[in-house]
């Protein structure tokens, strides 16, 4: 009978299958959650996040953060001038490359994203569907913004992997930018030579 | 043997899946705490201000200063509420520009308010926001609020260092 079948006249059958379901679960587990950091010698990569649609004050604070005070005048002049209708802003842009930029974190998959290189705000590009038409307008109190950042990751046939996890250019992500939180989604990945 | 002695032997087996279930709850606690860990920080004083562009004038009304404010899915208590304001509140029409166009414009409804408010804590501030009892809270957050008897859905404005 099974039951009293041993491989090797000393492992159950039964027992070594639970054996070889527990050693891949163990080590699915540990390539989760403590494989795949590695990044010496990965190349850097520089990856565009963009959102259409962000508080004034997340991007303020977002400035505030990586000392772009250029930006936070941009803000407070839009606010200034807007009027509750935002004529004339849907050309303006401001862009500010970053010294020290703030901390970026993928709060989904904890994994750090390098730092903030460059900020890049302009109007919102809000969508409204009227007459059946789609159409882009910029909306009193948030702007469309633009955030790169520069980190080592290894480089696949479709996307990079950044500790682990791939990332491709049309994927959202919780974005934390130093203490700013953001849905944004990623527009660009670029290999630096 | 005795009847006794069987039930409480284990064999090889058992024990490996014994020693490889306490493993994976080891990795799986180091996991969690490591994603509040990973902000780092310091402990701090803060300051943080929520903020609503809409909420109806029976809340308007149950919120006074000193109300306990809390975050009604992680549990964490921001303590009392203090610098309460009220304003217009803001909804986004669009209306139809001269040019035939449409336009976000910022409008008022009846019935509703705006409301900025603020707590003092002390928790972790780190490089990607404020830790409270694990939970990263960062400016643009969104948390279902509660401020007394009222709920309503609110946004991190800011987070402010008051004490070292």
């Amino acid at each position: 009978m099974m039951k009293k079948y041993k491989l090797f006249g000393i492992i159950n059958i039964i027992d070594l299958l639970v054996l070889v379901v527990i050693v891949l679960a163990a080590a699915f587990l540990g390539m989760k959650f403590l494989g795949g950091t590695d990044t010496e010698g990965a190349p850097e990569i520089n990856i565009t996040f963009t959102s259409k649609e962000v508080s004034d004050f997340v991007v303020d604070k977002l400035a505030d953060e990586c000392a772009a005070t250029e930006i936070s005048d941009f803000i407070d002049q839009k606010q200034v001038d807007d009027n509750r209708v935002l004529d004339g802003y849907d050309d303006k842009y401001i862009e500010v490359a970053v010294a020290e930029g703030c901390r970026m974190y993928d709060d989904t998959e904890k994994i750090e994203l390098g730092r903030c290189t460059n900020i890049k705000v302009s109007n919102s590009q809000s969508s409204i569907v009227e007459e059946g038409v789609w159409q882009t307008s910029g909306k009193p109190d948030y702007s469309w913004l633009e955030i790169k950042s520069t980190v080592n990751g290894k480089v696949l046939d479709n996307g990079v992997e950044i500790g682990g996890e791939t990332y491709l250019v049309g994927d959202y992500i919780v974005l934390r930018a130093g203490v700013a939180k953001i849905y944004i989604e990623i527009t660009d990945i670029e290999v630096v030579d | 043997m005795s009847e006794k002695a069987k039930k409480i032997r284990f064999n090889v087996i058992d024990l490996l899946v014994i020693i490889l279930i306490i493993a994976a709850i080891a990795v799986i606690g180091v996991s969690k705490f490591m994603s509040s860990d990973a902000a780092g920080g310091q402990v701090k004083t803060m300051k943080i201000t929520f903020f609503a562009e809409e909420v109806s004038d029976s809340i308007v009304e149950s919120i006074e200063e000193g109300s306990i404010v809390s975050d009604s899915i992680t549990e964490v208590k921001f303590g009392g509420c203090s610098e309460i304001k009220f304003g217009e509140s803001i909804s986004y029409i669009s209306s139809k520009m001269d040019d035939g166009s449409y336009k976000y414009i910022a409008t008022s409804r009846p019935g509703y308010k705006s409301i900025t408010l603020s707590c003092t804590v002390t928790g972790k501030y780190s490089t990607i926001g404020a830790v409270l009892e694990d939970n990263i809270y960062g400016v643009g957050h969104t948390l279902d609020l509660l401020v007394g008897n009222s709920r309503f859905t609110a946004r991190v404005r800011d987070i402010v260092v008051v004490e070292e």
